[in-house]
This record gives structure tokens, sequence and C-alpha cells, in this order.
């Protein structure tokens, strides 16, 4: 049985319609999906740059109106480089903090302690530790 | 031992718990503020928590360094002090709680002798947890955190701010009142962060060996008189100001004075003027007052102004006050013009800068030499206990001596057998030539006999003259007083109508001058210099002895004599 009814055809990522002016359709040899995204999906991954690190320093990124965590890990460098996802604009989980704590030996630093806003472009975070 | 085996972090409080063993117990641990930062820090750096230290770097900060020894708990974090978290901290200020609420505990160290057991005076009383006087456990000295080679008894953090408030302006009294041990204190007028270092005296006190046991019973040692009076020290005829009369008793000066060490040491509640001996101190300001006044105003009761509370030690009047001696218990002494309440009486506070900050000594009373006394400000004994070696300061903080009373003794007397003659000398003779009359003595009842030469500052308070008659004979009259100013000597009514005392005719001091009642006799002087004197012995009775004279000295010593007596049968 067939069905008049306008066809479908994805081109791009974009969905078209295209109106039934003929007869009836048939399948053709094509096709393409795409995934769809929630809106709780990253819509794409930027690098996040911390300098001027202390090597051996603790350091935790987390969500910072809810303290999830996002990655850690301890300052191999005075340069890390972080892949993080970032989110649609307005999305909370853009809006980080960055903790980097060195106070297991000496010399000793004062916690230190930043917020980031994630976008597409690449962000690079100055890191002042302060001996305690 | 570690620090993260003896404190522990809660969840959800953020309450820093002390999870060691309890003070003088093995295992009691203390640290310094400093380590204690460290290890909260330590943690934070954490990935994770682990056992009952809930800190990582999940976490928010829980401590921030300014010095290494003033350390502030942020985010929530507080020692708890039901488990004694902060008297196991020490060197240095722990500051925490949000601003209006705020808790500080501040670091005091002590400079004293070891094993110095510490009191505390807070906010006007004495702070009776006094845990860091626990001996720790191994040690045979008392005081917590001790550093020894560098003179240190102890070391502590004590409360200053609670609730966002200074505890009594964060003043802290500390005192060493330990029987046989020198008295001290050091007073902290407002504790600041980090470590308040007092120094005290903590030695043996070789004035006051004997046992407490003894010194208890001395009460026969007691204040004749607890507030304002006046006590003429150095029998200049004027007396001084005082706020005490003590009489010491049958007890000697430094017996006296380890008795007031007795009735102000470490626990002693029996009241002076109305405070626990422990906490009486003396007076530590004088105060100006004037009008507006309302009521009396008693003396040994509480006082209290807007800025502070004191117990008033002395008044000078009570009705009509210009000045008050007072204890400053809390707060700061009064200032111009504050209203100053004394029970149902009031004075107010002079113009200008009102109180006037005194000197303590240590014990109250002040020093003992051993065989004399340097009084403390205002205390005052009563003149007959105090010797020439004795000092004394009166509430005009001059300095009052005894006069140096000396005894001249004659002995080897026989009673009523031998009559004693002892007068001014002069090259082994009589000098009887020592006054000159100033007007005749010719009355029916004459009281007063006036010389021409001052009356000398060694004359006996009482006595008698040897007065020259018409006749030539010399009279006996004893004086009850003289004036030095006058040269007037008060003697009993005596008829001088015949055989008068004509103007200009000699007379002189007969110290000594009676029939022997004893075996001895001896007179008593002021000693200003050295004084030749004639004694001269004689018995004329049944059994006679030859005459016996003998020049003798009155030295700042007194001085003395023995009689011969050879038979004249």
């Amino acid at each position: 049985m067939f069905y008049t009814h306008d066809s479908t055809a994805f081109w791009h990522g974009s969905l078209a319609v295209i109106p039934a002016t003929r007869g009836p359709m048939r399948p053709q040899n094509y096709g393409s999906f795409a995934r769809q995204r929630l809106s709780t999906d990253g819509i794409g991954s930027m690098t996040l740059t911390l300098t001027n690190l202390v090597v051996g320093s603790a350091i935790r990124i987390e969500v910072a109106s809810t303290g999830a965590l996002v990655t850690s890990r301890t300052a191999a460098g005075a340069s890390e480089t972080f892949t993080l996802d970032y989110y649609a604009g307005g999305n909370a989980n853009n809006d980080l903090r960055i903790k980097v704590r060195k106070a297991s030996g000496a010399p000793f630093y004062k916690p230190y302690e930043t917020q980031a806003v994630l976008s597409a472009a690449a962000k690079s975070v100055f890191v002042a530790q302060i001996l305690d | 031992m570690s620090i993260g085996t003896d404190f522990a972090i809660n969840s959800t409080t953020k309450v820093i718990s002390y999870t060691g063993a309890a003070h003088g117990v093995s295992g009691a641990a203390y640290y310094t503020v400093l380590e204690l930062h460290r290890w909260l820090q330590d943690l934070a750096d954490d990935a994770g928590s682990s056992g009952d230290d809930f800190m990582d770097i999940s976490r928010p900060t829980p401590s921030e360094k300014a010095f290494d020894t003033i350390i502030t708990l942020v985010n929530g974090y507080t020692l708890d002090e039901a488990t004694l978290a902060h008297q196991h901290l020490y060197n240095g200020s722990i500051i925490q709680g949000a601003a209006g609420t705020e808790v500080i505990y501040d670091g005091v160290q002590v400079i004293a002798g070891a094993g110095a057991h510490i009191q505390v005076v807070q906010n006007g009383a004495v702070v009776t947890d006094d845990f860091w006087n626990t001996v720790p456990f191994g040690s045979s000295n008392k005081g917590l955190n001790p550093d020894v080679a560098n003179g240190i008894a102890c070391r502590f953090m004590l409360k200053v701010r609670s609730a966002g408030a200074d505890i009594d302006g964060r003043r802290l009294l500390l005192q060493t009142r330990e029987w046989g041990k020198t008295y001290s204190e050091f007073k902290i007028n407002g504790t600041s962060r980090g470590v308040n270092v007092a120094a005290l005296s903590f030695a043996d006190d070789l004035n006051n060996t004997t046992a407490s046991g003894t010194v208890s019973g001395w009460s026969d040692v007691t204040n004749l008189t607890a507030g304002y009076n006046t006590i003429d020290v150095n029998a200049d005829s004027t007396p001084e100001p005082y706020y005490s009369k003590w009489d010491r008793g049958s007890r000697s000066i430094n017996q006296f004075y380890e008795r007031m060490k007795y009735i102000t040491r470490r626990g002693e509640t029996s009241t002076i003027y109305g405070l626990a001996g422990h906490l009486f101190r003396g007076i530590t300001h004088e105060v100006a007052v004037t009008t507006p006044r309302t009521g009396t105003v008693s003396e040994g009761v509480a006082c209290s102004w807007s800025s502070g509370t004191g117990q008033v030690l002395a008044r000078d009047s009570g009705a009509a006050a210009t000045k008050l001696w007072i204890q400053l218990l809390t707060g700061v002494a009064p200032t111009a013009g504050q209203t100053i309440t004394i029970g149902a009486a009031t004075v107010t506070a002079a113009t200008g800068t009102p109180s006037t900050e005194r000197s303590l000594s240590f014990p109250f009373c002040g020093v003992s030499t051993g065989s004399a006394i340097i009084g403390a400000y205002g205390f005052g004994v009563e003149a007959a206990d105090l010797s020439v070696n004795d000092k004394v300061f009166d509430l005009t903080n001059t300095q009052r001596n005894p006069p140096n009373l000396v005894t001249f003794t004659v002995s080897g007397l026989v009673s009523g057998e031998d009559y004693v003659l002892v007068g001014p000398g002069n090259s082994g003779a009589l000098l009887e030539t020592q006054f000159t009359l100033n007007g005749a003595l010719s009355g029916a009842a004459v009281t007063s006999v006036v010389v021409n030469e001052a009356i000398p500052a060694d004359t006996p308070a009482t006595g008698s003259l040897r007065i020259k008659r018409a006749n030539g004979a010399w009279s006996r009259h004893a004086y009850t007083t003289y004036n030095a100013g006058t040269k007037t000597f008060t003697i009993a009514s005596t008829d001088f109508s015949s055989n008068n005392a004509a103007n200009g005719t000699n007379a002189y001091l007969s110290y000594i001058d009676a029939l022997a009642s004893g075996t001895t006799a001896s007179f008593q002087a002021t000693y200003s210099s050295d004084r030749e004197l004639f004694v001269r012995r004689r018995d004329g009775g049944a059994s006679p002895t030859k005459t016996f004279e003998s020049s003798a000295t009155l030295g700042a010593a007194g001085g003395s004599i023995a009689v011969q007596r050879l038979s004249d049968a």
C-alpha cells in the first residue's frame, strides 16, 4: 500500500520536508541520521590550561553550583591542560570552580581558588599560589 | 602519636574535636596552633577523606594563617570545647566564628620557675579550670607545655572573646601565691593575637619558712582598723593616713609578714575588705571624687561605674568623701565625671584625671627583710609594732620611718635600797646646767616650766626634771609631756610661791630618778645622736654602800651599765 505523503530528507544535518507534488514516492538509496543531543549534553570540547602551578599541587575542578567533580589531578608541571566539555550558553555546567592546594609538604601554600566560565574558546588561567 | 590520631573533624558540623587522652594521663597530647593549621591544610589537599578526619580538597578551606601564631578557622570550622580541644593547643591564637559571634582563644606563655602554680584571674574571678597547672604524665612539675631550658613554665590558650564580645576587655591577671614561695603577679591589659608573655616569680621565699599549719594558728594578728585611719608612725605628733592598722600581736615582724602571706595565699577564701583572700591585692587606685554625692560611703564594699568595678578599701569621709582608695576588679579605673556607686551611696569622679594608679607589693603588706618590713602603699601597722628599721608608706605615698626607740638600762640594783639618778653627762660629771629657766617659777600652782634651750630630740616623752630652788636644793618634778616648739615642760601643779626658782636658774633632765623597784631600772628615748650620761647610785640605808658614779653612753642601740655595790659599812 502506498500513501501519499510528504517525503523527508536529511541534508547536512538539517531536516527538510519535501511536499508531495508527484505520485507516490519510493525510497531512494540514501539516508542520513544524526544523534540528537540532550540539553544537558556538552556541545563541544574546549581546552582549559592552568599555568604557574607549583609542581605537586592537588588540582580539583568542580561545577561551582553543585561541587560535582569535573576532573582532578596532581600537577606534574607548572602548566596543566585539561580538555573539557562545554555546554550551551546559560548552562550551569559551564561555571566551574578551580581549586589548587599544596600543603602536605614544605613549601606550603595557601589554598588557591578561582572560577572559570567555559566556552568554545580555549581558556588559560594564571594560578597565583601564595606561600603559607 | 600524631595530631591526626588526637583530633577528628566532623563531616557535617565542621567541629574539630580532641579525641586523645585527658590531661595528666599517658598519651595526653598538645599541639601548637601552627601544627593544627598544617594538619588541616595537609588534609585539605588530599583527594579524599579518611578515618574520622572529614577533610579533603572537595571541602571548603578550613583554616587560614596570618602568622605562625595566629590561625583563623574559616568556613564554619570550629574547635569543640566539649572535648577540650582548645586546651590541647598552645603557642598562639585561634579565631573562629562569624563576625559578631566570633570566639577567640589567645596564647599565654608564662616565664617562671619550673613547677610554678599559676592562678589566672579573669573578669574579677579566679579561673577555676586551671588545666595549665596539670602535672604532665611522666613529669614531676606542674605546667603544660613547658620549655625548661628557656625558663618557660607553661604555655596554653585561654578564651578571651566569646559570642563576639571581649571578656573584660581581654584583661588577664596571672598570680603566683604558693606557700613558701615568692608571691608575684603579672597583668595583661588586653591580650593580643598570638602569644602573650607573662613573667612571674616562683622561688623560695627565705623569709617564709614556717609551716603553713603553724601560721594558720596566728590569729592574734589582727587588723584593728579596716579602712581609713591615722597613725603617728614617725612620732612627730602629726598622724599619717593609712587604710589599715594591723596589730602583729605576739609575732615578730617577719612572722607578721608570713601571716599576711597566709591570709592571701592561693585558695584562701576568707575575706579581707570583703574580698576573698586569694583575690586581695591592696590599693590599685586612688580616686579623687567630688559632688554630686548621695548617701554615706562605706569601706570594704563593692563599687561600680560605667566602665568598671572595684572594692572600696578606704575613703577619707563617709558623707563627704573626697578620695576613695580602691582595688580595681574589672574594667578600667574611673574617669572624669563618672558616677561611682557604692551600695546606696554615690559619688562623682573628679575632673581631669581623677584616678591615680598605685604600685602594688606582693604580698600585699610589703616586703620583709627578715627583721624589718618595707610596707606597701597605704599599709598601716600600729606604731608600737614598728621599729626603726621598718618603713611604711602612708596614703600620701610618703615614706614614714619609725623613730629609733632605744633603751638605757641600769642593772645590778637592789630593790628598795638603791636610789638611781641618770642625768646628762659632761666630761664625766653631771651636767646641771643643761637648761636655764625662761621666767621665774614663783606661783602657787605652776604647771609649765619653760626653758631657754632647745629641748633635745632624744628627750623621753615623759620623765622628770631637776630644778634648782632658791635654797640651792634640786627639786624633782615629773613632766607628762613637753612642747619642743615652745620649749615647755608640763608638770603637775606645784607650789613655787616659797623657795621659788628664779629666772635663769638651772634645770636638767633626770632620765632615771627613782628608788629601785627591781634589779634594773631603764628609760626609753628616741635616738638622735650619742649622748653622754651620768649615772649615780647610792644606798645609805641599813646596809650602806659606797656611792657609785660613772659616765655612760646612750647610743644607737641604747646602752646599759651595771652598777657596783661596795659596802660602806
